[in-house]
């Protein structure tokens, strides 16, 4: 590549340490996933899977770690906790959901 | 192969003789017959099919990979010995694998090359053992193996011993491994537990559209995940060149590949206790290739660091290494004064050359490579650090880090560096510097070796003085230029002898040379252990 190709190509800007660099940034960094603290009021699906027992229902006053629900998954039976306790005000799955890894499940107040 | 036989007028021959003489004709004969059999594979039906998909047979590969002619087939006539499910009623030909030995540029190598056409190509006991024999003779012999991947994998028929197969594999990649070069070519598919040899050897070669490697394939990820994905998408070869970094070299077809083999066959050595092949020595072509063209007077400003390479490589060549993969660090070979070297060098052309977990990973490996095979290490520096960031700390940029940082203070082959620009903080320290024990380090004018770059530097230093000022722009761009001047530059860490000679980048080729050269009989006393602990 000689000189003026290079000049041809229009780089990226991108900041380190307060300087600018002209770079090609690839797509991979450009789309990565930017971080979001935990949200104490929605609990994710924490592996895919299928729902086998739905034991609380909305109103429900859970306290940190108690059971949920039962989720098929990996060949095992998984006893859903919650992270967070409070007043349930959405069930979003129902016994024999498909459920999707980081699916909103259950919904606190 | 043939029986010659001396034919004397057969009224001469005794009734004896002639009786003799018919038997040793039919057994030539069930010789060619049975070879006939062993070497029509899965039969015509099923070679069509493998050309179908623009395929070459198990047998044409290796052919077109060996020196013509050098090819010898062992262990044609193994078969399996599996009862159950009706497999005793089965004949499968070489039992699914080809295996042998031959040349490459005359050079002897042991080869095997799955062959898809008979029963996918699965692997059963006799397969494995075809596999691991070679693999044996291989390590006996000390020469390079190349292993051809074109299988469905377990043959499920013969059960826990098509396991035991794989693992005996395994066993003799990791035995064998860092002892004779490894190669392994993806010609098909390579799923489950089958893609743990390849990940275990030196090498992992790649062709768009016939390459797919995954652990667990899409329709068990459909039915356990509900997550929709292409054969192509999860595992074809674009995503290991260029998402996982599973392969090591990309080729649009298996003839491109098989030219990427041998090219990579020139520059290695044949084991661990030789040095590759020495070549007729060639100048860079410079009128191409200038240094003072390819280096932007502004520091900030990208170039290619592969054209930098080829201002001083002989010949201007580079061989380059997982060209897609965490492209902001290049490797590869090249050679110099006609040997071959390993070299690793920051891309300022991407993401302005940082370190960050891939490029860690993908550039210790390849220390480890040269360091196992005797090859000489030159590292090009100019990067601005690691890079920041949330998902960087999270996916573990401390532990991949330290991966350079062992790969070079373990490595114990001449170890040359050359600072053109930027050698900031820890990405200074971790890119060969004379604390890990590289035996030269030269410096361009052009460099800047300093804890940080001056923009930062500058406000911490003196954060209170740009605090206090009346115009705090003004004071922080003259604090900014008095570090400039003061520590952006090669002479303070030339001060301390932490670089051994500022060159001007034209000296180059001639400094790394002679380095080389005095490098030539470098012997290095290691403290006896079994092995480090090293974070791979």
């Amino acid at each position: 590549m000689g000189k003026k190709d290079k000049q041809e190509e229009i780089f990226d800007a991108f900041c380190l340490e307060n300087t600018v660099y002209f770079t090609r940034v690839p797509e991979s960094y450009k789309n990565r996933e930017i971080y979001k603290p935990l949200n104490e009021k929605a609990l994710k699906a924490f592996i895919p899977g299928i729902i086998r027992e739905m034991q609380v229902k909305v109103g429900d006053i859970v306290q940190k770690g108690d059971q949920l629900m039962i989720l098929d998954a990996m060949k095992m039976n998984n006893v859903v906790r919650t992270l967070f306790s409070g007043k349930i005000i959405a069930v979003n799955v129902k016994e024999g959901d498909m459920v999707k890894k980081n699916q909103i499940i259950v919904e606190f107040e | 192969m043939q029986i010659r036989l001396i034919l004397l007028p057969e009224s001469s021959l005794t009734k004896n003789e002639k009786k003799l003489i018919m038997s040793l004709k039919q057994k030539s004969l069930d010789l060619k017959n049975r070879m006939r059999e062993a070497l029509s594979g899965g039969g015509s039906k099923a070679i069509e099919k493998q050309k179908a998909v623009g395929k070459l047979t198990a047998r044409e590969r290796i052919i077109a990979i060996l020196d013509a002619k050098s090819f010898h087939e062992y262990d044609l006539f193994v078969e399996h010995a599996a009862r159950d499910f009706d497999m005793d009623k089965k004949y499968l030909a070489g039992d699914g694998v080809i295996t042998g030995t031959g040349t490459v540029f005359g050079h002897p190598v042991c080869i095997y090359a799955q062959d898809f056409t008979v029963a996918g190509g699965s692997l059963g006991y006799a397969h494995a053992k075809k596999i691991t024999k070679v693999m044996d003779q291989a390590m006996k012999m000390k020469v390079p193996l190349i292993g051809i991947n074109d299988s469905g994998g377990a043959r499920i028929q013969e059960g826990v011993n098509s396991l035991a197969g794989y693992g005996e594999i395994f066993y003799r990649n990791t035995q064998a491994s860092g002892v004779i070069p490894q190669i392994s070519v993806i010609l098909g598919p390579c799923a489950g537990g089958a893609v743990y040899s390849p990940a275990l050897t030196d090498f992992v070669f790649v062709v768009d559209k016939i390459s797919k490697m995954f652990i667990t394939g899409p329709e068990v990820i459909k039915t356990v995940l509900g997550e929709d994905i292409s054969m192509e998408d999860l595992g074809g070869a674009r995503i290991h060149a260029e998402k996982t970094g599973n392969a090591h070299f990309y080729a649009e077809s298996e003839q491109e590949c098989f030219d990427q083999i041998k090219q990579l066959c020139t520059y290695i050595p044949w084991n661990n206790l030789k040095k590759a092949d020495r070549f007729p020595k060639k100048p860079p072509r410079t009128r191409q290739y200038k240094i003072d063209d390819v280096m932007p007077s502004d520091p900030r400003q990208p170039y290619d660091v592969r054209d930098i390479i080829k201002s001083f490589a002989d010949d201007s060549e580079f061989f380059e290494i997982q060209k897609l993969w965490a492209a902001n660090i290049v490797i590869g070979f090249s050679r110099l004064d006609g040997q071959t070297i390993g070299i690793v060098g920051n891309q300022p052309l991407v993401l302005a050359g940082v370190l960050d977990v891939d490029s860690s990973d993908k550039a210790a490996r390849f220390i480890r490579y040269c360091d196992a095979f005797n090859i000489p290490l030159l590292t090009l520096v100019d990067l601005p650090g690691y890079l920041p960031g949330v998902d960087q700390e999270h996916a573990g940029v401390i532990r991949h880090g330290a991966k350079i940082l062992y790969a070079y203070s373990e490595a114990t082959v001449p170890k040359l560096t050359v600072i053109m620009r930027k050698a900031y903080g820890g990405g200074y320290i971790a890119m060969c510097s004379h604390h890990l024990r590289a035996d030269f380090v030269f410096a361009w004018p052009m460099a800047e070796i300093a804890v940080m770059g001056p923009e930062g530097a500058a406000n911490i230093i003196f954060r209170n003085e740009i605090k206090k000022a009346a115009d705090p722009d003004k004071v922080r761009q003259e604090k900014m230029e008095e570090y400039k001047q003061k520590f952006a530059n090669p002479y303070v860490a030339a001060a301390y002898g932490y670089v051994d000679a500022v060159i001007e980048p034209a000296e180059t080729r001639k400094m790394l040379m002679h380095a080389l050269d005095i490098s030539s009989s470098k012997s290095v006393d290691v403290v006896f252990k079994k092995h480090g602990v090293p974070p791979f």
